[in-house]
């Protein structure tokens, strides 16, 4: 979109040659770490073999078949679904009332949900622990989904919140007029209307708890880790297993990479609250 | 503020009126947070007046204030909050300054500028734990690929601890100059237009035009993500734990989680976790204070 309407060498070519070269140099690091993973641990050490190696698949199948990948991934993709899914349960309608019923008290709540992140998480976690353990769902999936829906309850009704306000009132009045109950409000009304908003909320908190590596890693020991304990698990002195790290990482955050890759017009709307359409 | 009140034979028809809607809807989210915060909160405070730790089974013994004002006293917390503070700083600073630019750059048609951004958002959306793991690899002094293109020889960048701070804060800003980025492309593109051929017919300076037409316009919306990235920054753990261990890079959060996980002093911890708890509310008030001001505007 040219602002102003002067053309100058740069903005026909210094400009885009400047936005690749920065493209480029924060691409650098994740492209050089999917790189490496294909490197032998030898060859990881060697820098100056930039790009002329042998191709190796070695890391991943050591990987597989020395750390359980498998597991961990097939933890991770149950706790990460789970909580999302539980998370859009419990803050669609939350959300709802507090856009289209507001009470004196909305301001004051969406500002305590909001508070509850601010808090560092090494406050809470030895009673949180001790809770666990108490009632017997330490290293379960149960407690890994309630948690990542806790963490990520606030921002969820935050982000849904700023998508419902934006749907006129009259359209969820008209539906209330013809005698729609609030449930066919939400499904018939709000959801399909939202749904851009949704979607992107959905897909930031799946992101968010995909990724999640300090209660996951702290709460689990064998039955309910997740990708991030396996991460956490394979951080080794300097120097050492260059290769297999690399292996473990891309593993780790590649399907999230693709997902957001495809998904990237809802992740944008999602991380600017709908400020980008 | 309720909109509309039920009215009588309608709100049988559809069940619920209003206020019973909003508060069966807000009811199981409410619920949920207080059992999940106030539990430990309250389990915290009272740990916070005893001598209780969590490796023993010895019982807890009520020492009063002792422990905040041993904390209050010492020197060494507020090391870490300098320390903090300083990271917030710079990291921040960083992600303002390099998303910005980053978005004044993009803000013009260009061939393939989608995959550009798309190269741009792939760093947020990587976990912290990775991130600091390859990160590590990044900066290794003897065959970590920065100091080879950088041509810096044996260079030590986490081992270092004047560099220790920096590098993880480095390592922040090239993870979340982007989303300073998104926002502020969000806030750009809503600049009305008519304003910058106003301050051309003007003959406005450069200058002029960037400091009185598109940073005031742009502020309000940078401001959301200064407070997100402040709040993200000051809780920063993970980041700074895995990429460092030097005492320079000892974070609020790294020490209140050693206090608690390695030296088992649950009792003292908690009541550090309270004086921090304190702090950050007192910030984020200010901060919403501000944020409101500039809303208004």
């Amino acid at each position: 979109m040219p602002i102003v309407a002067q053309t100058s060498k740069f903005s026909t070519f210094g400009r885009p040659v400047l936005a690749w070269g920065v493209g480029l140099l924060f691409f650098f690091p994740i492209f050089w770490m999917v790189l490496t993973s294909f490197k032998t641990d030898a060859d990881a050490v060697k820098p100056e073999n930039l790009v002329f190696f042998t191709p190796t698949l070695e890391n991943y199948f050591n990987m597989v078949e020395n750390y359980d990948y498998w597991r961990f991934a097939r933890n991770s993709i149950i706790t990460a679904v789970s909580a999302t899914i539980f998370t859009l349960f419990v803050s669609i309608p939350a959300a709802y009332s507090m856009a289209f019923n507001p009470s004196r008290a909305t301001k004051d709540i969406l500002m305590w949900m909001l508070s509850t992140k601010m808090l560092p998480a090494a406050a809470v976690l030895y009673p949180m622990i001790f809770l666990a353990k108490g009632i017997g769902l330490y290293d379960t999936h149960i407690l890994i989904i309630t948690v990542l829906s806790l963490i990520n309850l606030p921002i969820a009704i935050w982000m849904l919140f700023t998508y419902f306000k934006e749907i006129p009132r009259d359209i969820i009045e008209a539906g209330k007029m013809d005698g729609v109950n609030t449930w066919g409000e939400i499904k018939e009304i709000l959801i399909p209307l939202a749904w851009g908003g949704i979607a992107s909320t959905a897909l930031l908190v799946f992101i968010f708890c995909w990724n999640e590596a300090y209660w996951t890693v702290r709460l689990t020991t064998i039955d309910a880790a997740t990708l991030s304990k396996l991460i956490e698990g394979n951080r080794a002195p300097e120097g050492l297993f260059f290769g297999r790290l690399s292996a473990v990482s891309t593993a780790a955050v590649g399907p999230i990479v693709v997902l957001g890759w495809f998904c990237q017009k809802q992740l944008v709307q999602g991380l600017t609250f709908g400020a980008v359409k | 503020m309720t909109h509309s009140e039920p009215r009588a034979g309608q709100s049988a028809a559809r069940g619920l009126n209003d206020k019973s809607i909003r508060n069966l809807f807000i009811f199981p989210t409410i619920a949920f947070l207080i059992i999940f915060n106030i539990f430990p909160l309250l389990f915290s405070l009272y740990t916070s007046f005893t001598d209780f730790r969590a490796s023993t089974n010895a019982p807890a013994n009520w020492v009063g204030l002792e422990n905040y004002s041993y904390l209050l006293t010492n020197e060494f917390i507020w090391r870490n909050f300098t320390i903090t503070a300083k990271y917030v700083l710079i990291s921040v600073t960083g992600q303002v300054v390099v998303g910005f630019g980053l978005a004044m750059l993009l803000n013009r048609y260009m061939p393939f500028k989608g995959l550009i951004t798309t190269l741009l958002l792939l760093p947020m959306m990587l976990s912290m734990a990775v991130v600091g793991l390859f990160w590590k690899l990044l900066y290794d002094p003897n065959f970590g690929i920065i100091n080879h293109s950088l041509g810096l020889g044996k260079f030590e960048w986490l081992a270092n601890p004047d560099m220790a701070l920096w590098a993880v804060a480095i390592t922040d800003i090239w993870m979340w100059s982007p989303f300073v980025m998104l926002l502020s492309l969000a806030g750009l593109s809503a600049v009305p237009k008519h304003l910058y051929e106003a301050a051309e017919i003007d003959r406005a300076g450069t200058f002029y035009t960037f400091f009185r037409i598109t940073l005031p316009l742009v502020a309000p919306i940078l401001m959301i993500a200064i407070i997100f990235r402040t709040m993200e920054a000051f809780k920063t753990f993970d980041l700074a734990y895995i990429l460092s261990s030097q005492p320079t890079t000892e974070l609020i959060a790294i020490r209140l989680y050693k206090m608690a996980f390695l030296e088992w002093q649950t009792g003292l911890s908690s009541a550090f976790a309270y004086i921090v708890l304190v702090m950050v509310v007192g910030i984020t008030m200010i901060y919403v204070k501000y944020l409101n001001k500039v809303k208004e505007r």
